[in-house]
């Protein structure tokens, strides 16, 4: 409620930036904790304030789960009327649900190259439930947080 | 044929190009009169079974430190193995997880010898291939070679034989001539004393047997010498066994060369 | 009678720089980086959004979808290629395919362009439509998405997405299949687009749902012959206004006989061969129009343009220099496009093309010998251009074709290094025979993609329909039912703790009924999918270049084709084989261990367990050797498949036919299953295809012999044998030839070659660019070496090197 309060009105641009930063040295570091609630609270952000971003969702409704393997780490991000809302609460029928065994293994899989995907489905560090197309839009979505965060997104 | 009669072999090369015309096998048979200080096949000196011993194979395991009935095993993170004590008896070949040991030597009774060297027959009669006999020197296992070149005969696969000369002729004609195709000669050492020098034996019948071959019918002869840097390859030998060559009306020897493959499988002896 | 006119079959007199552009155009196409398309992605995406299907049937619509896309792609002529088209609107593309696995690269879009390994260049304009248009509407529509839809999340999906189970090709594509072009080269489709609207007229007379049916196909089907015309007078249209303002006059003409050319064919019948030839490759773009290129494969071409070559050598209006340049662009063209890969997949299925098979040689129809001048013609243009594509195929008849024949394909191989691969005429058509082909049909067969079977424009094969871990069902069999990777996870039936087995049987039948499960969830997932096809992607232009589909009036999705099967294909056949003999030999024979202590060496990788593991890879039978155990055991693994899978009849009335190629999905599915009871290692690379593992076979004629002894009637979808030789001198020619004679007469069905030393693969890994463009023969398919993922390219580093001279493999010195 807050934080959806805070989204609409203070500071966007600046806190969004804030956060990139905070994305970058995370990455840098390697330490994955904490990672998908930075990149999901960047990615609320990013599509109130960045209009090419935003296109992204346009019409686009969807229910994705994050949860780890025990359970006790439980996202809840929704995407209705072009904005993410990003909760815990318990979804009825998700669009999508992702199941990892930590975080970094869920970061490993949303933001590296391919050999650890493959090695991620299969090391069963990732399972899911549903379509798969859905989580590539939502790759390429952080995958575009990442390359702004990290300064490597070329404009043509 | 009794067990002690069946001669140990050590490899069979299967679809080998480098022993004769076309595609062949070659059956390498243990046991040689001569000791050339050159040979690349070591292990075949001696007609008897021996073992041979890889230490680059093995993993450090201790089975054949248990097994080992003569006590002639110590571990070091590798095996060590005393050639004094061992009697080849085998069983730490059999017990060695990695093959670093292995026997050298297997008997095979002539229809099985047959029935391995028909399986690649297709191979032979396509190619005009068939089987070469050599080792060590084939021609020591007459009555055993007489009967394997009789079945293989029956398939119409040409045979071959590669030796050092120093054979019984009279034996070899009745019993071998009759079922081979081409026999590759090698004349080593021209010089008598030389070739008792480096070779063990002097080579009187080696150039008598030569000389009764090439009056042979339905035979093909080919002289070979291994080419040993300052041993064979000296000008004054070559010279002397081509015109030994020339005065029967046989072409020059083909040379052969060195090969060094010797070294290793030197070591690996026990 | 023969019809080599030829004086001199290996064509020495002509290399690469007696054509003025081959060469050029051959190394811009090798060295052209791959951009991604979406021009048809846009236009079909496009019409379907628009249009809504609006009372049109599924084959309507689709046709008409496809029309649309024809209609408006662009004519491009990028060189100045000989011949006419592209696939997709870029010299070297990847065209998207969004109804199959086109948004697999989703998340990847903003990095494709820049990955390490084969990077695909995608245009920011092109990304957003992609993302913003283009993908969304497929979100819910591929055919994966659309499986999942209609069937929930079944066991059979839940394995396919495991991955390391097995893949079903029907997820990416049909594909896979030889059309026919001898109707459209003589007739035109001028002539077929005649037929078709006299059926639909008659069809449309009748009553029931079956006439309703065929007046849809053929409506369908003139509607997507009519955009393929269409853009062909477009190519025509643009070759014309090109020359116009052309200052070189050679160029000029060029252009101007293009503009004649296409404005001939595919419309009108070909009245030349270099008109023929023109006529197959517009024809090959409009099956790629309508559908994904997965080993479309071109088929017999030395049959097929012969009687065109023959025609217009005697009128001496072509020279054997113009045929060879003709057959080069052509060459080139067959590698325009590539198929879109997630790096995830370049893991399974890296570096490959979208291997289009040429077959050559053999035997014609009435039994005869049927090589001809063209088809050293084809050769000389494999052996001067040494590209990826075509995927190049020898048949060899030991009894009809001639010795000159056999060597000169044994030349070729040696001076490409691995093309073209050769196929036993004897057995491939007695195998076809007693898959129920005709006998004439039979010897008109054809090779798909890798290695598959076709009687070429008659039978619709869908090759990739299952591609399975043969080691999965081991573990199931190991772990009663539960693979090591997921734990308790139980997938399979439980079939028994193999701790308390009595014998090896017990365990075999555990295995048995493992594979038995594992391909009754493949083969209903096909089905499943096929349903999912033939609503979502009947293919009325591809089935009207093809003998069936115009006389029964159906859609080659509903079985129109003359024949009907469906291949599925197995990885990891010869680590499983030695796994079985591995168990009966060590446990139960031998009492070298018992199973738990086997399970506890596999189950913790052999970690301090060397001994053990040593033993089972020295001591245990290995398949490619003599070993009766070995033998028997790869046998009634063979058998056994072949009786499960014949068992069942597809959507479309044909028989599941077992094959054993991998492409690289050895290296893949290795890499993801653990240890295993032959003494591999977790996640090495299996064996490929139907090739003994590596180190297995200590002389060449022993590995032939092994593979030769499994026949070919239990192997009706094909295999790839893959033999390393370490290099091949002249003289060595004839005994090469000798070798696969012989293998030939004990049965062999296929084999093919990397004539390379472990030295050569270890260099031109650690420097790329003393080996550019190194073609290797993968397993069943050419790519080029630095294309291959690290695993790939070790697999074939370590591949068993056989000395030609010795016939001793090689061992191997890391």
């Amino acid at each position: 409620m807050i934080q959806e309060f805070l989204n609409l009105i203070l500071f966007r641009t600046y806190r969004a930036k804030i956060k990139q930063e905070e994305l970058e040295k995370l990455i840098q570091s390697g330490i994955a904790d904490g990672f998908l609630e930075l990149l999901l609270s960047l990615m609320s952000l990013m599509l109130l304030i960045d209009k090419e971003y935003s296109k992204n969702i346009e019409n686009f409704n969807a229910k994705y789960v994050f949860t780890n393997q025990s359970g006790d780490m439980y996202v809840a991000a929704e995407f209705e009327d072009n904005i993410l809302k990003v909760s815990e609460k318990k979804l009825q029928n998700p669009t999508f649900t992702l199941i990892f065994k930590d975080e970094r293994s869920l970061f490993k899989f949303l933001l590296s190259g391919a050999p650890d995907v493959l090695n991620a489905l299969l090391n069963q560090e990732i399972d899911f439930i549903g379509n798969i197309n859905y989580i590539g839009k939502f790759g390429f979505m952080s995958m575009h947080l990442l390359l702004l965060a990290t300064g490597r997104l070329c404009p043509d | 044929m009794t067990d002690t009669q069946i001669p140990f072999i050590f490899d069979i090369k299967r679809g080998s190009l480098e022993d004769g015309p076309g595609i062949r096998s070659t059956v390498f048979f243990k046991g040689c009169p001569l000791r050339c200080v050159w040979c690349h096949n070591p292990e075949a000196y001696s007609a008897d079974k021996q073992m041979s011993y890889d230490k680059k194979q093995c993993i450090g395991c201790g089975s054949c430190f248990k097994c080992c009935p003569q006590k002639a095993v110590k571990i070091k993170t590798t095996a060590v193995i005393a050639s004094d004590k061992c009697t080849a008896c085998g069983i730490c070949a059999e017990k060695c997880p990695a093959k670093a040991i292995r026997k050298i030597g297997r008997k095979y009774i002539v229809k099985e010898l047959v029935d391995l060297l028909l399986k690649d027959k297709e191979y032979y009669y396509i190619s005009d291939g068939g089987v070469t006999f050599s080792g060590g020197e084939p021609l020591m296992h007459i009555d055993y070679l007489h009967q394997a070149v009789r079945e293989l005969k029956l398939y119409s696969i040409k045979c071959a034989v590669q030796t050092c000369g120093y054979f019984d002729y009279s034996a070899f004609q009745e019993k071998i001539l009759p079922y081979l195709d081409i026999v590759y000669y090698d004349i080593k050492i021209w010089d008598t004393k030389d070739h008792k020098q480096f070779t063990s034996v002097n080579n009187e019948k080696i150039i008598t047997n030569f000389k009764r071959l090439i009056k042979e019918k339905n035979i093909e002869v080919i002289a070979r010498t291994p080419q040993i840097p300052g041993v064979t390859d000296t000008k004054e030998n070559i010279e002397e066994i081509n015109a030994f060559l020339k005065s029967y009306q046989m072409p020059p020897s083909v040379i052969l060369h060195y090969n060094s493959g010797g070294q290793q499988k030197r070591e690996n002896l026990i | 009678m023969s019809t080599v006119t030829l004086k001199d079959i290996s064509l020495k007199e002509y290399d690469l720089n007696s054509f003025e552009n081959l060469k050029v155009l051959r190394d811009r196409l090798i060295a052209a980086p791959v951009e991604i398309c979406i021009e048809r992605a846009k236009f079909i995406t496009g019409y379907l959004k628009k249009n809504n299907q609006a009372g049109d049937c599924d084959a309507v619509y689709r046709a008409k979808a496809v029309q649309n896309y024809l209609i408006n792609k662009a004519s491009v002529f990028h060189d100045n290629s000989l011949l006419a088209g592209n696939t997709t609107s870029k010299g070297k593309g990847a065209p998207v395919y969004p109804e199959f696995i086109g948004l697999t690269i989703w998340s990847e879009l903003e990095t494709i362009s820049k990955r390490e390994k084969n990077p695909q260049l995608l245009t920011k304009e092109e990304l957003d439509i992609l993302n913003y248009e283009i993908y969304p509407y497929w979100i819910d529509r591929d055919v994966l998405a659309t499986a999942k839809s209609w069937y929930g999340n079944i066991k059979s999906i839940q394995l396919l997405e495991k991955i390391m189970f097995y893949v079903s090709g029907k997820a990416g594509c049909i594909s896979h299949t030889v059309p026919d072009f001898k109707r459209v080269l003589k007739e035109g489709l001028n002539a077929v687009i005649k037929e078709a609207e006299e059926k639909e007229k008659e069809a449309l007379t009748g009553s029931g749902q079956e006439a309703v049916k065929h007046a849809e196909f053929y409506q369908s089907v003139q509607i997507a012959l009519k955009g393929l015309i269409i853009y062909s007078s477009h190519l025509a249209e643009e070759a014309r206004r090109l020359s116009a303002s052309c200052t070189d006059e050679k160029e000029r003409k060029r252009l101007i006989r293009l503009a004649e050319i296409c404005g001939q064919v595919p419309a009108k019948p070909a009245r030349s061969f270099y008109e023929a030839v023109q006529c197959i490759w517009i024809c090959l773009i409009g099956i790629h129009a309508e559908s994904i290129n997965m080993a479309i494969s071109p088929g017999r071409l030395d049959q097929i343009l012969y009687p065109y070559y023959e025609k217009d050598m005697k009128d001496g209006k072509l020279t054997i220099k113009e045929a060879l340049e003709i057959t080069g662009c052509l060459w080139l063209k067959l590698g325009d496009n590539v198929d879109v890969v997630p790096q995830a997949s370049e893991e399974l299925f890296g570096g490959a093309g979208t291997a289009p098979a040429v077959t050559v040689g053999g035997i014609d129809e009435a039994g005869e010998d049927a090589v001809n001048d063209l088809t050293y013609i084809m050769l000389r243009v494999t052996e001067l251009l040494k590209t990826r594509e075509p995927s190049m195929n020898a048949r060899f008849h030991y009894e009809k074709n001639t010795r000159e024949y056999r060597d000169r394909v044994c030349e070729v191989i040696a001076s490409t290094l691995s093309a073209p691969a050769l196929y036993n005429d004897i057995e491939n058509i007695s195998t076809l025979v007693n898959q129920g082909t005709r006998t004439e049909h039979a010897r008109d067969y054809a090779v798909i993609g890798c290695v598959e079977l076709a009687a070429a424009g008659r039978s619709y094969d869908a090759s990739s329909s299952v591609i399975m871990n043969l080691a999965a069902p081991l573990e199931m069999a190991l772990y009663n039912g539960r693979r090591y990777s997921t734990g308790a996870t139980q997938w399979g039936p439980q079939t028994g703790e193999p701790a308390a087995f009595k014998d090896f049987n017990e365990f075999m039948n555990a295995y048995k009924k493992q594979a038995k499960w594992l391909i009754e969830q493949a083969i209903d997932l096909n089905e499943r999918f096929g349903a999912v096809h033939q609503k979502m992607l009947p293919t009325p232009l591809l089935s009207a270049l093809f003998e069936g589909p115009m006389e029964k009036g159906a859609d080659l999705i509903f079985g129109g084709a003359v024949y009907n099967s469906s291949g599925a294909t197995h990885v990891g056949f010869a680590d499983t084989v030695d796994s079985l003999s591995a168990v009966e030999c060590a446990v139960f024979n031998e009492k070298y261990c018992t199973f738990e202590e086997l399970l506890n060496g596999i189950k913790t990788n052999f970690k301090d367990r060397e001994a053990l593991r040593q033993y089972l890879l020295k001591h245990t039978p290995k398949y490619g050797t003599d070993n009766i155990f070995a033998k028997k055991n790869a046998k009634e693994i063979i058998s056994f498949l072949y009786e499960v899978y014949q068992s069942h009849t597809n959507y479309r009335g044909g028989k599941y036919r077992p094959a054993y190629w991998s492409m690289t999905n050895h290296a893949g599915q290795g890499k993801i299953t653990y240890a295993t009871p032959n003494g591999r290692k977790a996640y090495e690379a299996f064996a490929s295809g139907i090739t003994p593992v590596s180190g297995a076979a200590g002389s060449i004629t022993e590995c032939l012999n092994s593979v030769a002894a499994l026949g070919s009637v239990n192997i009706p979808g094909g295999e790839a044998l893959n033999i390393k030789f370490q290099c091949l001198t002249d003289k060595d020619i004839p005994h090469f030839g000798d070798y696969i004679e012989a293998y030939f007469r004990q049965g062999g069905q296929q084999i093919q070659f990397n004539i390379m030393s472990y030295e050569m693969l270890k260099e031109a890994k650690a420097n790329p660019s003393k080996y550019p463009y190194l073609l290797v023969r993968v397993s069943g398919y050419s790519a080029y070496f630095n294309d291959l993922n690290e695993t790939m390219q070790d697999e074939l580093i370590t591949r068993t090197q056989y000395s030609v001279n010795t016939g001793n493999a090689i061992l191997y010195n890391k």
